[in-house]
């Protein structure tokens, strides 16, 4: 009986030391995952947190002539202003229509600033050709 | 074509299905089916035990163990390992196969003897000096004799 | 040829669900001919489905873009070795390979056990034949490869569509690792059906016993292996392929192969608790419906798109159809167990701390929590969505946080695991067993203190694998001297005996070795460094020793893809070390996709990682330079498990005598 106590006591000090790593690892991690619209809606709420956006690359916004790039990611509807201010290597997936989620926070200028940039082909594993040819209508 | 190609898949595979169902049966599946699956799980368990008094015994040499310790772990293995080879000594002696099965049936109803008895069977005894000797080893530690 | 790839996948499942059926017929009425008529339908829809990717593969290979699948992974110029690897380039073709490989795996086990365990082998067909109809379902009306394509004209209808050319297989999955991962993965995933399948079987016969765990010991360790082989190879190909200079970065989809790894490690040490000591039959039980469950969900997250992630293939309506089928899974099963839960009782019970079952449970304990964590980060999105209503999403550090203190616990328990004995452990073997290990740990710490290292998981973890080496070095050593001894064979024989004879044993500490090997690559984490430069001829980037001299640019064609190189020279103390090439290709498809293709010197001590990030405005080319300490380690530990574990696996007549 002893032991079993024993073993539950020490199976729970390790599992709430960790627990409270992880809640701090959490803490620090986490990001609001939001749509376009819900940026906008949302703007003074959203200061000091760490938001993911996705959307979609619009054609032709990509502009790497500025010291940082930018562009602009948009939905159906809306579209915001991102500009990259992050490290790492720019996939190549990322061009004209991928689909690209971004996280990053709202910068002093009201901007949305991107430390980070996922991309995906477009609609990689759907009937592209379908897409495609309702749009020659 | 494909009409060709997919009748002949059909057929064929029903051909191969459906034989058995039109077999000559050797009664209802059971009871010779059966013991030799009890069969195949004692030789299982017996393998495990013996594997089990293995290792008790290179962690023994090792120095894990105090005497005590393996003493009382190794008897534990022991004691298993003989009950299995009775069960198996029966079910060779037994002509009758629907006996071992009653047989069977009516010790799983019975109340279980007391557990831990100590007594060893004699099929864990040296034939030579009569010394318990443990189960898979070639040859009698007191004796020498082969086993 | 599409048509019949169809007809023979509808033809299989009407197969499957037959064998299900009279295999259940047969053993409730207790006639063998109706269950080898069962057994005979489940080798005939393997059969079936061989032809079905039969058929695919030669749509593939003869350019028959009216069928969507081909239309959308491959194309005309694709080399045939990739033609057939465009069978799982997509979502519809990858379920055909994942039906066709359980298909082979039932077909396996069956056979395997045709003259025995007749009690159970119906119940065990049954399952199987359960798992495989569920996902033939998927596949046919789901995904199903062999559908026509169809485009909407310009009248408004709906017709078939024959393009000029398919649109390529996604240059992503053009490098041999990533071929081979997504089959080795499925096998890794899918192979837990078997113990699974034994275990229902076991429960409903009341055969509660070792024997449903000891006939499938060996396809639990084959597969765990295969899932452990497809992780890092995924690694192995994040690394090389997506040029952002790691290999794992805790995304949805690779947590989900992780989290059945996981399990089955607990599992393939629980069930050694049960055979020694008679102890955790429940567990057992309840941790392979969750080992099952998890390998499901893995293929569920990444097929249903619930969570985002760059791997995931694009959202799809299979997900409630997944959690159907998980569901009935698990509360089926969780009704067996506790019907059932007075043949589940521990024969003894945990009579010190200190003991070899308190360190497998402790084991358990910490792969459970890992799992558990892991899941939990990668559902938090969609749970906090349902709840709250605002997506959250948790990244690295959370992953990390949990999972370096558990990573190191383990390897604790690897190493003193063996020290303890079965029951209890008495002090004195204790002392005499902890002394070198202990000694060699500290010198390793206060070695790494002297030298200046700061970081106290580095400090630890290494310290911890010095430890454990020490307990590998002393096992293989005393075994060995005490079999020679006792044998009189040499000493170099009576190693080699003593791991033959021991396989499970020693093989065991094989793979424990490997794990020291991956953590140590691991730590190196800690220390990378990144340098990125924009280059002209001439000029050059420094990073550690390493100084980076461009060399000059090649561009050119091949069939597939257009190609821009640079060539760089890495100096070291001066001396040319090696001529790295880093590309850039932009293939040939429809949306003129582009990879990186990195260009690594790799040694024992770190790697020299250099990207191609593109020609800048200016004509100069932008590199990005890594320096990653350690990474070989974890390849070269990650080859020492598969050796390890295939020493465990070897059968027994590999073994003479006693």
């Amino acid at each position: 009986m002893v032991t079993r106590m024993k073993f539950i006591v020490g199976g729970l000090v390790v599992v709430a030391a960790l627990a409270w790593l992880g809640f701090v690892g959490f803490q620090e991690s986490k990001a609001y995952y939001i749509t376009i619209n819900e940026f906008r809606t949302m703007q003074g709420d959203l200061e000091g947190k760490t938001i993911k956006i996705a959307g979609e690359v619009v054609n032709g916004s990509i502009d790497r002539g500025k010291p940082k790039m930018e562009f602009t990611l948009g939905d159906q509807k809306e579209s915001i202003r991102v500009r990259y201010v992050g490290k790492d290597v720019i996939p190549d997936t990322f061009k004209d229509g991928a689909k690209a989620l971004v996280e990053g926070d709202v910068a002093p200028d009201g901007v949305f600033q991107a430390r980070h940039i996922e991309a995906k082909c477009a609609s990689k594993y759907e009937a592209e050709f379908e897409k495609k040819s309702s749009s020659q209508q | 074509m494909l009409w060709v190609a997919c009748t002949g898949v059909v057929v064929l595979a029903a051909l191969y299905i459906l034989a058995p169902l039109f077999r000559e049966t050797k009664d209802t599946l059971d009871i010779e089916l059966l013991a030799e699956t009890e069969l195949d799980r004692l030789l299982d368990r017996k393998a495990v035990v013996y594997r089990n008094l293995k290792d008790l015994e290179l962690e023994y040499k090792m120095g894990r163990l105090s005497d005590a310790d393996f003493e009382q772990l190794g008897a534990g293995y022991k004691n298993e390992a003989a009950l299995i080879l009775q069960k198996l000594d029966q079910m060779d002696a037994s002509e009758n196969l629907d006996d071992l099965i009653e047989k069977d049936i009516a010790s799983r109803k019975a109340p279980k003897p007391a557990a831990g008895k100590r007594r060893v069977p004699d099929s864990l005894k040296c034939p030579a000096c009569g010394a318990e000797v443990i189960p898979g080893k070639k040859f009698c530690a007191d004796c020498g004799h082969s086993l | 040829m599409a048509n019949f790839g169809d007809f023979c996948l509808l033809f299989a499942l009407c197969l499957s669900l037959y064998a299900m059926f009279a295999a259940l017929l047969g053993a409730s009425q207790k006639q063998d001919r109706m269950v080898r008529s069962a057994e005979r339908a489940a080798y005939a829809s393997a059969g079936s489905i061989a032809l079905a990717l039969f058929a695919l593969v030669y749509v593939l290979l003869a350019d028959d873009f009216s069928v969507s699948h081909a239309a959308n992974n491959s194309s005309r110029e694709l080399p045939i070795f990739y033609k057939i690897a465009a069978v799982w380039g997509g979502h519809d073709g990858s379920m055909l390979l994942w039906v066709f490989f359980t298909a082979c795996f039932c077909a396996l086990v069956i056979y395997q056990n045709r003259s025995r365990y007749r009690d159970m082998m119906p119940y065990v067909l049954a399952v199987l034949m359960v798992n495989l109809s569920f996902f033939l379902c998927l596949n046919l009306f789901l995904s199903n490869p062999f559908d026509q394509l169809m485009q909407v004209f310009a009248d408004g209808t709906l017709q078939p569509y024959v393009p000029a050319d398919g649109r390529g297989l996604n240059p992503l999955l053009q490098y041999w690792a990533m071929v081979i991962h997504p089959p080795i993965l499925y096998l890794g995933f899918i192979g837990f059906v078997v113990p699974f399948a034994f275990a229902i079987a076991a429960l409903i016969t009341r055969q509660l016993g070792d024997t449903w765990i000891r006939t499938t010991r060996r396809w639990t360790l084959l597969t765990w292996l295969l899932l452990g082989i497809g992780i890092v190879l995924g690694g192995k190909w994040a690394y090389v392929v997506l040029g952002w200079g790691g290999y794992w970065a805790w995304d949805p989809v690779e947590n989900s192969s992780l989290m059945p790894w996981l399990a089955g490690t607990a599992f393939l040490h629980s069930v050694v608790v049960q055979e020694r000591r008679g102890m955790l039959k429940i567990w057992n039980m309840i941790l392979v419906v969750f080992t099952y469950l998890l390998g499901i969900f893995g293929t569920f997250i990444t097929r249903s798109g619930i969570v985002s992630s760059v791997h995931a293939f694009a959202g799809s309506n299979l997900g409630k159809f997944f959690i159907g089928y998980m569901t009935f899974v698990l509360l089926g099963s969780l009704c067996l167990i506790i019907g059932r839960r007075s043949y589940l009782k521990s024969e003894r019970r945990l009579d010190s701390f200190l003991s070899r079952e308190s360190a497998f449970l402790f084991n358990n304990l910490v792969l459970v929590v890992s799992c558990f964590a892991v899941f939990w980060g990668t559902m938090f999105p969609v749970l906090s969505r349902w709840i709250k209503g605002t997506q959250i999403t948790v990244g690295p550090p959370f992953f990390n946080n949990i999972n370096i203190p558990i990573g190191l616990l383990l390897l604790f328990l690897t190493g003193v695991g063996p020290l303890f004995a079965w029951r209890r452990t008495s002090p004195a073997s204790l002392k005499k067993a902890f002394l070198w290990p202990v000694v060699f740990a500290a010198a390793t710490c206060i070695g790494l203190l002297a030298g200046g290292m700061r970081n106290f998981y580095t400090v630890v973890c290494l310290s911890l694998c010095a430890f454990v080496l020490v307990t590998l070095i002393e096992e293989f050593y005393k075994g060995a001297r005490i079999r020679s001894k006792s044998r009189g064979e040499s000493f170099p024989a009576a190693l080699l005996n003593l791991t033959l004879k021991n396989r499970r044993r020693y093989g065991g500490y094989i793979v424990h070795f490997s794990m020291i090997l991956i953590f140590a690559g691991l730590t190196g984490n800690a220390f990378n460094r990144e340098d990125t430069r924009q280059l002209s001829a001439g000029e050059a980037l420094k990073i550690g020793d390493y100084a980076i001299k461009m060399a000059g640019f090649e561009e050119g064609q091949t069939p597939n893809y257009q190609f821009g190189r640079v060539i760089l020279q890495a100096y070291r103390d001066g001396k040319l070390v090696r001529t790295l090439k880093p590309e850039k290709r932009v293939f040939k498809t429809a949306d003129q996709q582009s990879t990186t293709t990195v260009a690594l010197h790799s040694t024992p001590r770190e790697d020299l990682y250099v990207v191609f990030a593109g020609t800048t405005r200016d004509s100069k080319y932008e590199i990005a330079a890594h320096l990653n300490p350690l990474v070989f380690w974890v390849w070269f530990g990650s080859a020492v498990m598969v050796i390890g574990a295939i020493v465990t696996l070897l059968p027994d007549r590999f073994a003479v005598g006693g």
